[in-house]
């Protein structure tokens, strides 16, 4: 009944990856501010992106013919976990890498995986996620955005919300209605993925500001939009649990417990001498981080080894935004800051804008509540 | 894990569920000795475990951390692992182990001291010392007697060999195995428990508040033992570093909501003389105090991280993972 990680070597080869992508980032890294730095995943730079796809860190683990370099997950592990600690912006390139790809990899056809994942590689192409609608946030199933078939494609009616970078990116992955619910066949049975070009007439995107003043996520309206029919991922009915294997990917990751972490040794340099009064709380911070990462990378090699751990994904998720949530508080607390802020991109910026993002960790990918419901369920209480 | 460790671990994972229940828990805690258990526990080769080779079937740390959080699981009320670990330190030093269970104390001395434990080894600076358990029994809230080091004459003396931690390392690490195998077995009576006890007309597992404890419950007792699995493998592969504090902090933080929330899901009957909880909470309390406190490890552990001036760099390379880089 229990979940295990298993400790997890990760490969010699490994630490030669490190040391490029440290050399790589702190290149690139020259001019970021600890705002900068503190955004990570949500900071969108093309750039940065092609520079990325350039060195082969992108879809690395795919297969050659689309552009991948066939590598193992554990050194797209450190990769990633490289990127993550030094707070790099791959917002443009995360989720083709993370989800978008292995998804087409799995379930979409030669010609969308031809067309689409050498570009993704390259870190020419950005997609965007459009789950969640107004009405259908934990309750994903009972979403209404509607294709019906027209033709040779399908049209699309209705509204996705919340879609990160969606004003940004080039694709969007959507889960849409195929059939309606209420003719005896489970919500979930009536479910299609879709491949959708965001130039395409008819849509419209609306940036959403958050309350840090920011907007990094949308509302996406699709009226009468029409899609060819080869944009279809996987079969009709089956996106569900399509999606579902795609969350995995996207909740195992470092991702989920290093949100906070570029802002940490900043703090420490900032005490200074003060630091030593807080070694219990630092201590503390990082055997929870550093047990985190072992779960991590036992995650990885769980991938690699071709298992689909999407109890264990849930679980560090659960584990992880804790973490990093609890990070912005304790350092703000130690550092004894007051409210103002320089509005000079350092410490005290980043970590206002953290302790006003804090709160979305443990929505997005899936609330805490649903995370600990899914652990439930592998425990046998549901 | 080899089929063979598989079976053996099978096997004495099987010997403590049989043997370990309330009432031989009960003897002990009145200052009884287990000597039957312990004649099993010596037929199966344990305490020179560490010190066999594999085909005789000796352990890995690795393997022997799965059969610390065996002991963990079942609340063994005997010194295993500490004999084990003993042993292993006299073996290195060439210094014949005297017969029987032996007792391990670092940190205050302490040591668990059960009527049948003869010896105990105990850290003096960077030595360890074999001496004649003699201090006089305290109590504990495992109920089992506690004692301190008396420092009387050593039987044998040596300095704690290169790539090998100190006692109080050893000792933690061991008790953070014992801590995560034992929130395992709360989980698991925890869980047991939410499906069979019925309140408004459902078992009270059906309601999500209680869902959503043991879903926390679940993922302390993966976290308590992952640490702790981390930090024998980094100890096979030689850089231990600060892996068994992080063990020992972890497991030790697990613990304490593991108890609390295993408790709680129990309602009244769960602090009941008569009910198995408390054999288990007891013991995760006790371990937590011993081999040093989660905020003794914190403390030096954040001094450490805060010494090597870069976080990331101390995270991917002074805590345990990277040794297991090593090895592949
Ligand atoms: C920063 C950010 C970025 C996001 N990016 C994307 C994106 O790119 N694409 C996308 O599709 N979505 C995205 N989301 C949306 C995210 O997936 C949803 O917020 C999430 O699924 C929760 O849905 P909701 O916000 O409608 O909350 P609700 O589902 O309404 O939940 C509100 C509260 O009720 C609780 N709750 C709901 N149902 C239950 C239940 N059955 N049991 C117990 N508690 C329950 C929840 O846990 C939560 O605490 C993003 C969200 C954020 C905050």
């Amino acid at each position: 009944m229990s979940f295990a990680f298993p400790p997890t070597a990760l490969p010699a080869k490994a630490e030669q990856l490190r040391a490029e992508v440290r050399a790589f980032l702190a290149e690139w890294g020259a001019g970021w501010t600890l705002l900068d730095r503190a955004h990570s995943w949500t900071r969108f730079d093309r750039d940065f992106s092609r520079a990325v796809g350039a060195r082969g860190w992108i879809g690395m683990t795919w297969p050659t013919r689309y552009g991948g370099q066939a590598r193992s997950s554990l050194e797209r592990y450190v990769v990633l976990e490289e990127m993550l600690a030094a707070g790099a912006p791959v917002g443009a390139h995360w989720f083709g890498d993370r989800q978008s790809g292995p998804l087409l990899l799995r379930s979409g056809t030669e010609k969308q995986r031809v067309a689409l994942l050498p570009r993704i590689v390259t870190g020419e192409l950005a997609f965007c996620i459009g789950l969640s609608e107004p009405d259908s946030g934990s309750d994903l199933a009972s979403l209404r955005t509607r294709a019906t078939r027209e033709g040779s494609g399908w049209r699309l009616d209705g509204t996705k919300v919340w879609t990160t970078n969606a004003h940004r990116s080039d694709y969007m992955i959507a889960l849409v209605r195929t059939s309606p619910t209420g003719e005896g066949a489970p919500r979930q049975a009536g479910l299609t993925q879709f491949l959708i070009d965001l130039t395409l007439p008819g849509i419209s995107i609306k940036p959403i500001a958050d309350l840090t003043g920011e907007a990094h996520f949308n509302e996406v309206h699709f009226d009468g939009t029409i899609v060819d029919e080869t944009m279809m991922i996987g079969r009709e009915g089956e996106g569900w649990a399509q999606a579902n294997a795609e969350l995995a990917y996207e909740r195992s990751g470092p991702d989920r417990y290093l949100s906070s972490f570029p802002v940490l040794q900043p703090a420490l340099d900032r005490l200074g001498e003060d630091a030593e009064r807080h070694d219990d709380d630092l201590g503390r911070l990082v055997a929870r981080y550093a047990t985190l990462r072992g779960m991590s990378v036992s995650t990885a090699g769980m991938l690699e080894r071709g298992l689909e751990p999407l109890q264990e994904a849930a679980l560090i998720k659960d584990l992880g935004v804790d973490l990093e949530q609890e990070t912005p508080a304790m350092l703000a607390d130690m550092l004894d800051i007051g409210p103002a802020l320089p509005g000079d991109g350092g410490l005290e910026d980043a970590l206002a804008f953290l302790t006003q993002t804090a709160p979305s960790f443990s929505l997005r990918g899936g609330t805490r509540e649903i995370m600990r419901g899914m652990t439930a369920r592998g425990l046998g209480l549901r | 894990m080899s089929d063979l460790l598989e079976m053996m671990l099978d096997q004495t994972d099987r010997l403590f569920g049989d043997h370990v229940d309330r009432q031989l828990l009960v003897e002990v805690e009145q200052g009884g000795w287990p000597s039957g258990l312990w004649a099993q526990v010596e037929a199966f080769g344990l305490p020179d475990a560490l010190i066999v080779p594999a085909q005789d079937g000796g352990l890995s740390f690795a393997e022997a951390g799965a059969l610390f959080a065996s002991l963990g699981r079942h609340v063994v009320p005997l010194p295993v692992g500490e004999t084990m670990l003993a042993r292993m330190m006299l073996a290195r030093a060439g210094v014949e182990a005297p017969v029987g269970p032996i007792a391990l104390a670092a940190g205050g001395d302490q040591a668990f001291a059960a009527q049948g434990v003869g010896h105990v080894l105990v850290q003096r600076d960077g030595r360890w010392a074999l001496e004649v358990q003699s201090g006089a029994a305290l109590g504990s809230i495992a109920r089992v007697p506690y004692a301190v080091a008396q420092g009387g004459k050593a039987i044998a003396t040596h300095p704690i060999p290169d790539g090998l931690p100190d006692l109080l390392t050893l000792g933690a690490m061991l008790r953070a195995s014992q801590m995560a195998g034992a929130v395992a077995r709360v989980l698991e009576m925890a869980v047991d428990y939410a499906n069979t006890r019925q309140q408004f007309g459902r078992p009270i597992g059906r309601f999500q508040a209680v869902q959503q404890l043991l879903a926390r419950l679940a993922a302390e007792a993966a976290a308590g033992q992952a640490a702790s699995d981390m930090a024998w493998s980094a100890l096979d592969a030689g850089t231990l570093d600060h892996a068994g504090a992080i063990a020992k902090i972890r497991a030790g933080e697990a613990a304490r909501i593991a108890a609390t929330i295993g408790h709680q899901v129990h309602g009244a009957i769960g602090v009941t003389d008569e009910h198995m909880l408390h054999y288990v909470t007891r013991r995760l309390w006790t371990w937590r105090l011993e081999y040093g406190s989660e905020r003794a490890w914190a403390t030096r552990l954040g001094e450490a991280a805060r010494r090597e001036g870069d976080l990331w760099s101390f995270l991917t390379t002074r805590c345990g993972a990277a040794a297991l880089e090593q090895l592949a």
